[in-house]
């Protein structure tokens, strides 16, 4: 074993019960009747406390066109505030990360729901930042409004939440039964906030929660989304499917945290990966072209059609599709769009709709505990990344895979931790204390 | 004992860790230190479940004024949506009702977080629909609506709200695997809702929630608020501090359910009563003494100008509001007219600060449980009520002499349940039972 290394991976848990592998819900070992439920997300959420990860991740969508086109891959069956707050009781250490949306939400209403979980939990939350792509339809908007003014908004909005947060001093709490002051009302202050998109005038109706305030993750990689990460964000997802790409994205990053007045070492930039793993490189190669033959061809074409936003009537599953018919890539609506669309010339649909389904702009990687460790290690070691979001290709067995062979790999190795360290998310994260 | 009565009581418990009497948490063993904590909170519900209460009851409000000026008791310090969340594990059978704004909130998340905590639940959730008469400053603003509009967003709010509930066909989830369907795509509707207020395609993103709609509460007392209650609401909360005004208040209540086509004896109507329990009369009158010690007289003249809509700074605290100050507003909550306004005209500063700190509108009662029973089983048996929201006057010491003394004395006369009957909310407080959503994997007979 190589000498100890000095930093440590961050990793957390994406919490998609169909799977993360489009198709795979349909495999024996899925549990379809239980996405919805409690008793699956109970359980992959003590899975990855025993696994120690740091985190356990709701994404969420706030509607169903892709449910409509048979993809499950999509998140929003599970609310996340109501997700992680059910599971605050069934665990201990583990923190709850969960997205929520500038667009649709209330500044006030937001930060009383993290705060409301940051205090139940004992300093244990995190608010993933969106500004959504789609949902507009539910929320009275004839259409969603422009990348440029979501970010804006967002921006705003952030910044009303963290005003809120620390609007009471941290010794606002007296209990002073004598005087009968349960709070000094001196220690709390209105924000007063006037700006564009909101006023609010405050105090905030919470007292300052155990971390601060809860950990903020972003995930945008538009110019707009870096700039107001690199601003607020604690953690950052990313979608980094290429080495040197994300060494570059990382090290930018990283430059714009710093010039922001913050330490980039308590910002932790951590790609998704979906590993495939099994004893051996054969048995996981045979997994994965199992899972791959879950990819139900009508679905399948649906969703290569949709990301590409092309129509393939009359072509073969078994052929590729006209360069004729494809446009320019880098106009697609979605990130996952741009990259296939990079990649789709001479490839087949079904070929497509297979990398589509394992990858969705992500990393993956079939192979052994120790093949797959090897990666993640080499893009650890070269500033790639600060740890990884795991993207669990089938849920349970495809799950425990990864916490039962990959994690320990990385634990053995020094590059994982095998105890949680600290009182709150923020400090077992190694994240920046706040204020 | 008499012959076993034919219906009995729903009964809620307030979850108030301050305590529901004001300045009440001042009391030696109050647990005023872990205010909001995840322990208080979990033994205040399970209290309740021990108890066989029907549902524990999280209000809200959007605003720190009342915390600032000693009002504990509006505190929001509970967020219900996730202290509902969270003690979904810490509970098994108890019901957990908690307080949505139409005003400050989006119906699509309201109908996605009340569907989402019903399923975890396992039908164990109540949603308390209220309108807000505070909290504009913090949500752009400049003032509070008018209750007619405020009222007219409700409607539509609550009619959105139960589209979304609906707009999955109870067997959209058919998890098939050979055709690779999760869920069917023709048993999910849009509702393609266009009103006044609200343009909402839907469908909604999750199943149809086990107890097929959420329980529904409503407790306005103008004439807006009744009109919604009695459409929509399967509970309902009312301040009633006199018996012969409850009675009448609850007749015309159930008569106005009847002639909207719905079943008056499945729509329960709860008073508050604040329950001052000793195990003497002489005890119960000493700790209602004690408490009324703790009320701070500064907090109380501020909750008193609060609720008056007045300035007093000039007057002292055994003087009563000049009348001329209390101005008829259509702005004044329909409370200030009903209870605040009348209550003002007869009594001072002082004992209106008292009032307030103990009942607020609602029944306050010191006594044994023999007699607090009495009084409740009198107001039950002549249909002033279908049985009560308990407000604990103080926690945890008050709230146990509640649920260990009053409620095992009902129970004994026949008057309570004894254990909980039924699968969900709905079943277990004899309410309207609407299709389930049957998330759950069917039987297979092969």
């Amino acid at each position: 074993m190589a000498s100890t290394p000095t930093r440590q991976m961050a990793l957390t848990l994406f919490m998609l019960p169909f799977g993360y592998h489009a198709g795979v819900w349909q495999h024996p070992d899925s549990r379809p009747w239980e996405v919805g439920q409690l008793s699956l997300i109970k359980e992959m959420a003590q899975a990855a406390e025993r696994a120690k990860l740091h985190a356990c991740f709701f994404a969420d969508s706030l509607d169903v066109s892709s449910l409509k086109f048979g993809s499950q891959r999509a998140s929003g069956r599970y609310d996340p505030i109501v997700a992680m707050s059910a599971l605050i009781g069934f665990t201990d250490k583990i923190g709850l990360i969960g997205t929520a949306s500038t667009t649709f939400n209330e500044p006030y209403n937001l930060a009383r729901h993290y705060a409301e979980i940051d205090i139940l939990s004992g300093g244990r939350a995190g608010w993933n930042i969106v500004t959504s792509v789609a949902g507009g339809e539910n929320f009275g908007m004839a259409d969603m409004p422009e990348a440029e003014d979501r970010y804006e908004r967002a921006t705003e909005f952030v910044d009303v939440v963290r005003k809120l947060w620390l609007s009471w001093d941290a010794d606002a709490i007296i209990v002073d039964r004598e005087r009968g002051l349960w709070v000094e009302p001196d220690r709390l202050h209105q924000i007063d906030h006037v700006g564009k998109y909101y006023s609010v005038r405050g105090p905030f109706s919470f007292p300052r929660t155990p971390q601060g305030h809860p950990v903020l993750v972003q995930a945008g990689q538009s110019p707009a989304g870096m700039r107001l990460g690199s601003a607020v964000g604690d953690v950052i997802y990313t979608g980094q499917p290429d080495h040197a790409k994300a060494i570059e994205f990382y090290a930018t990053y990283k430059d714009m945290v710093k010039a922001g007045g913050r330490d980039p070492e308590g910002v932790k930039i951590i790609p998704g990966i979906m590993p495939i793993v099994a004893e051996t490189e054969a048995e996981a190669l045979e997994i994965a072209e199992d899972y791959g033959s879950y990819v139900d061809p009508i679905n399948g074409r649906k969703q290569v059609e949709w990301f590409l936003d092309v129509d393939t009537t009359g072509i073969d599953y078994d052929e590729p599709i006209p360069a004729e018919r494809l446009g320019d890539p880098e106009q697609s609506k979605t990130p996952w769009g741009r990259t296939l669309g990079r990649i789709a010339p001479g490839r087949t649909i079904r070929e497509l709709a297979v990398e589509s389904s394992r990858a969705g702009g992500h990393q993956w990687m079939a192979g052994s505990a120790s093949q797959i460790a090897d990666r993640m290690i080499e893009w650890f070691d070269s500033r790639a990344c600060d740890g990884f979001n795991l993207n669990c290709p089938q849920v349970p067995v495809g799950m425990n895979r990864v916490l039962d062979l990959l994690v320990p790999e990385l634990q053995e190795r020094g590059y994982f931790q095998t105890e949680y360290r600290g009182d709150t998310l923020r400090e077992r994260m190694g994240l920046n204390p706040v204020g | 004992m008499a012959s076993t009565p034919n219906r009995k009581m729903a009964l809620t418990l307030f979850c108030l860790p301050f305590g529901y009497h004001t300045d009440a948490w001042r009391h030696p063993e109050s647990r005023a230190e872990e205010l909001g904590h995840l322990e208080f909170t979990r033994d205040i519900v399970q209290a309740a479940e021990r108890a066989k209460i029907h549902a524990v009851f999280f209000a809200d409000s959007q605003d720190a004024t009342s915390v600032r000026t000693g009002g504990n008791r509006a505190t929001g310090i509970n967020e219900p949506i996730s202290s509902m969340g969270a003690m979904i594990p810490l509970s098994e059978k108890v019901g957990l009702m908690g307080t949505m704004s139409t005003t400050f909130e989006e119906p699509y998340n309201v109908a996605r977080q009340l569907a989402g905590l019903d399923t975890l639940s396992s039908g164990r959730i109540g949603w308390n629909i209220v309108t807000s008469i505070f909290g504009n400053q913090n949500y752009g603003l400049a003032r509070m609506p008018d209750p007619a509009i405020r009222y007219r967003r409700a409607t539509e709010f609550v009619e959105v709200v139960k589209k979304l509930w609906d707009s999955w066909e109870s067997d959209a989830v058919i998890s098939d695997r050979e055709g690779g369907w999760w869920v069917d795509p023709d048993k999910m509707h849009d509702i393609n809702h266009v009103g006044e207020f609200f343009n909402v395609q839907g469908p909604l993103n999750m199943p149809r929630p086990p107890q097929g709609h959420p329980v529904l509460i409503q407790a306005g007392q103008s004439e807006d608020g009744i009109g919604l209650g009695s459409s929509v609401a399967d509970a309902i909360y009312t301040a009633q501090a006199e018996k012969e005004n409850s009675q009448a208040w609850y007749a015309a209540f159930k008569a106005k359910v009847q002639a909207k086509g719905r079943d008056p004896e499945l729509v329960k109507i709860l008073p508050g009563i604040m329950p001052i329990i000793g195990e003497t009369q002489a005890e119960a009158d000493e700790i209602a003494a004690e408490l009324a010690s703790y009320i701070n007289p500064v907090h109380a003249r501020k909750t008193v100008e609060r609720v008056l809509y007045v300035d007093t700074s000039d007057l002292d605290m055994d003087e009563r509001v000049p009348a001329e100050r209390l101005v008829d507003s259509d702005e004044h909550h329909s409370r200030w007219h009903t209870i605040y306004k009348p209550m003002a005209l007869r009594m001072t500063i002082r004992e209106m600060g008292v009032e307030l700190s103990r009942a607020s509108g609602h029944q306050w009662v010191a006594g044994t449980a023999q007699s607090v029973a009495d009084l409740m089983i009198d107001w039950f048996d002549s249909r002033a009520c279908d049985g009560f929201n308990l407000n604990p006057p103080h926690i945890p010491v008050g709230m146990h002499k509640m649920l260990d003394l009053l409620v095992p004395e009902l129970q004994e006369r026949g008057y309570f349940q004894e254990d909980y009957r039924g699968d969900t909310l709905r079943e277990r407080m004899g309410l309207r039972i609407i299709e389930p959503g049957r998330a759950k994997a069917p039987t297979i007979i092969h």
